[in-house]
Parts: structure tokens; sequence; C-alpha cells
């Protein structure tokens, strides 16, 4: 009976796994999870490097158990003892995950162990049961942790204050992002981004040197809106409306010239969910100072008519005119990459064989990509610190997925500059 | 009806509810394509979890975590006590029923917020804190408009009040009230679009660190206060056991079925609310309007 039902996945997800692990969601009989404790299987999807070891041994000792880690698409063994592997496609995936699920449950193959020690992570040095006794008020540092200590009061109210490492594998952040946080309550008192590049790439360049000659507009746009389409099943499943989240992530999954009706369709779902007064609207304005040239998006999210494309021939041609919003917050970021989404599923239909970009530089989903410019991405991530500081974690969340920040294109960002 | 009887009776309603909930949640949520398979769901899901092993983390609060589902549970299953079921005489209505029920749903601050607590991790105890914060808010006008279905009745007696709907249910007296109390309850509930101290944001929230028979646990009697929030609102806002042809219990439970697959369907497809504007909400929005419902009822009264 158990064996019979969904499997329970906790996802860790490397480069190149985005529109794999978007598809996987829509398989049957599987279901992604938001914690490790409530997955009986562990799926390593895509490239992740060595530095990424020791932080995936720690998401499965997490796993309450039956354990198994399957991976997924790895071009080469990974450093972590896997199950089972495949190369294959999503229905392979999922056939996999589900017989392991099914044979971990019903004691066909032996559960994993932990692969830990299962020891406190600092000795023990306080007195009594809950580590009391150490100097000052609090107890001082009992248990080798920093205990609730007063920090200075941002907003008035002086709250304890609680260091913790949010990350790399925390669902709701981009994979590979780890952030280190000061809270208090639950606002994000102080940020850091912890700089580790735990997502593997596929080439060194990234996409730029991936584009000697000019490339054709349909594969192009269609890419795009299937990006744009995949970022709004997140941001759907982030606000909790698992349907929009399902339905955009099958139309991501089968994205075609003639689906512009069914993007402006999903669009007005989202409306009608009051996505943008519940959640979005408000949240994650970027600060002044930052330079939006090239942010794609995110930069006509807030008025700025800047893109790459209206300097194309080719896509003056098919009638391109970049789309903007007003607002720059995160609801005028969804707007835009819904209005992106459609612009670009009717430019596929109209763009027969043209061609454009090829000079080492391309307008990507997420912005400008040329060759020795850091990509959007990289820029991004150096600005989170400054972004983030002060905000509700939810908000803190709600603005990082707005970014559309992939950790993969960051690493790439920082090697190309 | 003896003690026995009642409980029988309430654990039969509770449990029977939750599994409704649990599929039409599967439904709602675009899960399963086919009823089948959402009716073998919550099944299939609760017997993974009652295989799995007994986790803990690093220096838990044990006993409040083991007994914090089973105080939701309890409070849900005393809020339903004084409701009741097929006809006027129920075994549980005491004469202040609805103040019984008031209370054991504010309580609920506290089975939620422990545990939060109890597990020693952050995400769960930052769940815990904004349910804390959602309650204080929606407390006040979750509470007056379950007590203003009091003044036509004149009686806090949940039995009176379902009585003296014979002729006229008070949704249609007290529309503003049935409003805010689906509204309400869903937050004390902690259902979408309320579910902050479980939201994606925070991995899972307060049932993040929980795993197997617990986390089992937990859903239940999370779901069964639905269960009771629902009987209770079938009970003042649509006339409880009032209706022509069906039996007196058939009703309730229609009625009961009905609100909370109203529930249902709302938490899966509205966003979820950030929790400064759910803050401001309560406040600006529902405490006034829940205000203009207590005056409207008391000068209709009169």
């Amino acid at each position: 009976m158990a064996g019979a039902g969904e499997a329970p996945v906790f996802v860790v997800a490397g480069g190149g796994a985005r529109s794999a692990l978007h598809q996987l969601r829509l398989a049957e009989g599987i279901r992604i999870v938001a914690t490790p404790r409530h997955a009986a299987v562990l799926l390593i999807v895509g490239r992740v490097t060595e530095a990424a070891t020791e932080s995936i041994r720690h998401v499965h000792d997490q796993m309450a158990g039956p354990r198994v880690t399957v991976a997924w698409g790895h071009p080469e063994p990974t450093a972590v003892p896997v199950r089972a592997a495949t190369d294959g496609g999503v229905a392979e995936a999922t056939e996999l995950i589900r017989r392991q699920f099914h044979n971990v449950v019903n004691g066909v193959i032996a559960p994993e162990p932990v692969w830990l020690p299962d020891i406190d992570p600092v000795e023990w040095r306080g007195v009594g049961p809950y580590g009391h006794g150490g100097a000052g008020m609090t107890g001082g540092t009992p248990y080798g942790r920093p205990l609730a200590l007063r920090a200075p009061a941002r907003d008035g109210l002086e709250l304890d204050v609680l260091p913790l490492t949010v990350g790399p594998w925390f669902p709701a952040l981009p994979a590979g992002l780890a952030l280190r946080v000061s809270f208090q309550g639950d606002i994000a008192q102080v940020v850091e981004v912890v700089s580790a590049d735990l997502v593997g790439f596929e080439s060194p360049g990234g996409v730029v040197a991936r584009t000697g000659e000019p490339l054709l507009i349909r594969d192009l746009e269609l890419a795009r809106a299937r990006h744009h389409l995949e970022w709004m099943a997140d941001t759907f499943r982030l606000a909790g409306i698992d349907r929009l989240a399902l339905a955009a992530g099958r139309l991501a999954a089968s994205i075609d010239p003639g689906d512009s009706a069914l993007v402006d369709r999903l669009a007005t779902g989202a409306r009608r969910s009051l996505l943008g007064p519940m959640s979005l609207r408000g949240v994650g304005v970027l600060p002044s100072d930052i330079d939006l040239s090239g942010l794609g998006p995110i930069a006509r999210a807030a008025g700025r008519d800047d893109d790459l494309r209206a300097t194309e021939p080719a896509y003056r041609e098919i009638g391109f005119e970049p789309v903007t919003h007003h607002g720059g917050d995160a609801w005028a970021r969804f707007e835009q990459r819904a209005a992106e989404a459609v612009q670009a599923i009717e430019l596929a239909g109209r763009a027969g064989d043209r061609r454009a970009f090829g000079a080492g530089e391309i307008e990507g989903p997420d912005g400008r990509h040329r060759v020795g410019e850091p990509t959007p991405a990289t820029r991004l991530v150096t600005h989170l610190e400054q972004m983030l500081t002060g905000l509700e974690w939810g908000d803190l969340v709600t603005t990082v997925q707005s970014l559309d920040i992939d950790m993969e294109s960051v690493t790439v960002g920082r090697a190309a500059a | 009806m003896t003690v026995l009887g009642v409980v029988v009776q309430v654990a039969a309603v509770l449990i029977g509810g939750a599994y409704l909930l649990a599929v039409a949640d599967r439904l709602a949520g675009g899960g399963s394509a086919n009823v089948l398979a959402a009716l073998a769901h919550p099944i299939e899901r609760a017997s993974f979890l009652l295989l799995q092993p007994v986790t803990t983390t690093e220096r838990p609060d044990l006993p409040a975590w083991i007994l914090a589902p089973s105080l939701l549970a309890g409070l849900a299953a005393v809020g339903a006590v004084p409701v009741p079921i097929g006809g006027p005489s129920a075994a549980g209505d005491i004469s202040a029923g609805l103040v019984l029920f008031g209370a054991a749903m504010l309580i609920v601050l506290v089975a939620v917020f422990i545990f939060g607590w109890a597990p020693n991790s952050a995400m769960p105890m930052i769940g815990g804190y904004r349910f804390a914060a959602m309650v204080l808010s929606i407390g006040i006008p979750f509470s007056l408009v379950v007590l203003t279905t009091a003044i036509p009745a004149e009686s806090l007696s949940v039995g009176v009040i379902v009585e003296s709907q014979s002729n006229l249910w008070y949704i249609v007296v007290q529309p503003l009230g049935f409003v805010i109390y689906l509204v309400t309850a869903a937050a004390i509930a902690f259902w979408g679009p309320f579910d902050l101290p479980e939201g994606a944001d925070l991995a899972g929230g307060i049932a993040a660190e929980a795993a197997g028979p617990r986390l089992a646990m937990w859903r239940l009697a999370q779901a069964a206060l639905m269960v009771t929030l629902s009987l209770m609102g079938a009970a003042v806002f649509l006339g409880g056991y009032h209706g022509p042809v069906l039996p007196g219990w058939g009703w309730t439970l229609l009625k009961t079925a009905l609100v909370l697959l109203v529930l249902a369907s709302t938490g899966r497809t509205i966003a979820r609310m950030r929790v400064q504007r759910l803050v401001w909400f309560g406040w600006v929005v529902l405490l006034p309007l829940a205000l203009v419902d207590v005056f409207v009822s008391g000068w209709i009264a009169l």
C-alpha cells in the first residue's frame, strides 16, 4: 500500500537541470517535496561540483527513511554514492524513481544508512540539560552555538537575533544559492551571500560562447517563452497556487507557436488568483543606485526600454517592439515576463527562418549576455545583500524568485568577467 | 446520548470530514486527474507515513513536540462537541457552547506555536511566530462574528441558535458575518491562502522537521480542525439540521461538507497572502467589518 503511492522526492538541482526538473514535476506518481524530512528519494539532477558533496550528504541524512538516492543526467559520476542513475529522459527517470521508492519501502532493497556520523556538530560545552551555565545574561555560548543575543534595533523593536545559513539546496531559493542570515523573528537583519560554486556548468563561456553563428529567431524565442513559463510555474508554486503551476509547467513542456492565447489565459488566471495584491505587489523594488542596463525583463519591468533585439534588423523586420511595464516590483516583473512570453511565441510564429545575433552578444531570457561581460545573474548576485537586508523572510524569498537568478549562469559570468 | 456516544459521533464526523478534505484538496490542487486516484491518495500517503521511523532533531523539546498534534486534535474535538448533529437534543450542547468553541479555536495558537517551537529548528520556529502574528490579527473579528449569531437567538447555546433558524438561516441576516467567518476560519486552520506557518517560503514551516507518524497525526489534526470550523459554520449560519426531506444529521453533514469544499477549493486557487498584508487586513479591514456586523445584527434584533 505504502509503496503504491506517490514517491516523495527531494531534489538537489545542479546545472542544466531546469527544464528537466519542470518536466519531472508533471510526471504522475512523483511528488516533489519542500524538505528532505518528507522525502524517501533524494534525486540529484544535473551537474554539481565536488564542493557540493558535503552539503548533499547533509541533505541526505535529513531524510526520515527509508531512504534511497538516485542520480539523473550526470555527465560523470558524482562524489556521493548513488543507488541508481539514469541518463535518459523524463519517462525513464520517473520510472527509476518510482521503482526505487517501491523497492525500498517494500524491503526489496535495503534502505541507505546515514552518510555522516550522527554526532553533535559542536562539542558539548554547557552545563545542565539545556546548556545553560555560561557567562552573561543568556548564558554566553553554551553548546558551542551563538545563542540568541541582542542585536541593534533596526526598526525600533529589540529582539533576539538568530544567525543561520539557508541553502544551498533550500527549495524556495535558486538551487546552489546559500545565504547567511541573521534573523530577528522573521526579519532578515543581515544577509550575506555564501560564495561557493556548487552548480556545474556546461561550457566556460556560457550561452554566448556557443553562439558562433546567427541563431534561428524561432528557436531563440520559443526558448525564451519556455524559460518565462517555467519561471511563472515556480512563482505560482511559491504562492501556493498549484493548479496554475501545473498549467504553466504543461505549457512550458509543449511550447508551440500557436500557444500565445493559452499564455494569455494563464496570466488572466494569475490575476484572478489575486497573485498581485496578495503576495507580489510592492515587493522587491530595486534600489535606485543599481545599473539596470542589460538586466532584461527586470529593467523592462521598471519602465526601461532596454532590449538588444531592438538593434537587430531581423527582429525589426518581424515588427519587434520592446514591451515595458511600470513599478519595478515583483508584480511588474510577473506581468513583464507573462507579456514577453506571449510576445516571444508570436515572434516565433512570424520569424520564418530569419536569424539574429551571433556577434558575441545575445538578448537572453534574463537579459544581455556579451562576451567578456558578467552575466545578468552574476551582477544581480552582487546586489543581493543590499537588496535583501531588512526584509521579512517571505518577501526576501519572493524578491529572489522575482529576479530569476540561475546559479549556473552566476558561475559562468564570474569566470567570464 | 451517553458520553461514549458523543465521543464516537465527534470522532466519526471529524475523521470522515478529514478524509473528504484530503480528497478535495488533492483534486483542487490538480495533483490527480481522476477521482479514484484522489480517493486512494490519502490512504497511500498515510500508510507511508505510518511506516516511517520516528525522527528527531538536535535537542528538541520532545514532550511539547509529541503533545502538540494531540492538543490540536483535542481542540478540534472540543470545538465540535457543542454542535448538534441530528436534532435539537445534543448531549454535548452546553448553555455556553459558543464560548467553549471560541475558546478552543483561539487556543489553537498554542498548539501550532509549540509545534513550531519544539523541534528546535529555524523554519518551524519562524512559522510559529507568523501564526502568532496572524491569530492576534484575525482572532477578534473571528470571535465577534461567531458571537454575533447569538444575538438573534438570544442564547450562547449552539442548540438554541440552530433551533431558532427554523424559519430563516442566519446567513440571510448576517451575510457579512458568514464571509468574515470563512476567511478567519481558514486563517485559524492555517489553510490556504492563509497557510503562512507552512508556506513554501519556509520549506514546510512548522511541519518542516516532522516526519512519519508525527506528521500524519499533525495533518489529521489540521484537517479535523477544518471540519470543526465547517461544522460550526454550517450550524450557526446555514441552519444546521434544518431542511426538508433528508433527516437532520443528513443536512448537518451536507452543509458541513459544502463549507469544507468551499474552503478546500479557495485554498488552492487564491495566492498566499504576505504576513504584513494579513496583519493589516485583520486590523484595518476585518475588524471594522466585524463591528459593522455586530451593530447591524444588534439593530435588526432590536
